[in-house]
């Protein structure tokens, strides 16, 4: 539940920033991490219908700066396109092992 | 049954997911990750919600295949929701994934989170059936 401050702030972001289809997103926003507010997202589809973009960077280190910094509204956090591939990297995110220490 | 599409095109299976905390909540693309033990989720993220380390139940080690060792903390996080399911206060791992900074991920779906799953892939429909 969005308090009174963060609706306030929420609607005046979307009053001022016009909602993007995906597809504009990705047009005007490759290989970006972007913060979506006021967003539609088909329950179980990879990606969203249409969004505003409140927040958006290049890199995730500069994107969560502003995130950080910014007020903290509710949103959904994407990176825009595929990022650059290497052919002598393989992705691979598991981690064997968490314990507490 | 729910049907969940993924992109086959990434490298790897990622699925979003809902995460709450005391100041916000956030949609996350998280990998599907059965070689992970616990969730986990970039610190950053935890931060933003309204977590920090000190509401951590516990302070975690990670090991991966390289050896590589990461510290981090645990925080019981208010809900998280996944596929049309919720897991209230469940403990997820906060971590920095700084490594992964290029990549299009916020975190690690984990075993703890999928072993209460039943699905199918179907990869070659790129689709996650949840039963």
């Amino acid at each position: 539940m969005l308090t009174f401050k963060q609706r306030f702030i929420s609607d005046i972001i979307k009053a001022h920033m016009k909602k993007l289809t995906w597809q504009e997103i990705c047009e005007q926003h490759d290989k970006e991490w972007v913060h979506l507010i006021d967003y539609d997202w088909t329950d179980g589809q990879p990606y969203p219908n249409s969004g505003v973009v409140r927040i958006h960077a290049k890199t995730r280190k500069e994107f969560n700066k502003l995130i950080l910094e910014g007020e903290p509204i509710s949103g959904a956090r994407i990176f825009v396109g595929h990022p650059e591939k290497s052919d002598d990297l393989i992705m691979m995110g598991n981690y064997m092992r968490i314990t507490c220490a | 049954m729910r049907l969940i599409h993924f992109d086959r095109s990434q490298e790897i299976p990622i699925v979003d997911a809902l995460v709450f905390g005391p100041r916000k909540h956030e949609r996350l693309r998280l990998v599907f990750d059965s070689g992970c033990g616990k969730t986990q989720v970039d610190t950053c993220v935890i931060e933003s919600i309204g977590y920090s380390v000190s509401n951590s139940i516990g302070v975690t080690v990670v090991k991966g295949p390289s050896g590589d060792m990461q510290e981090g903390y645990l925080v019981k996080v208010k809900d998280f929701q996944l596929f049309g399911m919720s897991f209230s206060n469940m403990e997820i791992g906060a971590h920095d994934f700084d490594q992964f900074a290029k990549y299009e991920i916020d975190g690690l779906l984990g075993f703890d989170v999928i072993k209460q799953l039943r699905f199918e892939l179907d990869g070659p429909e790129g689709l996650l059936k949840i039963y």
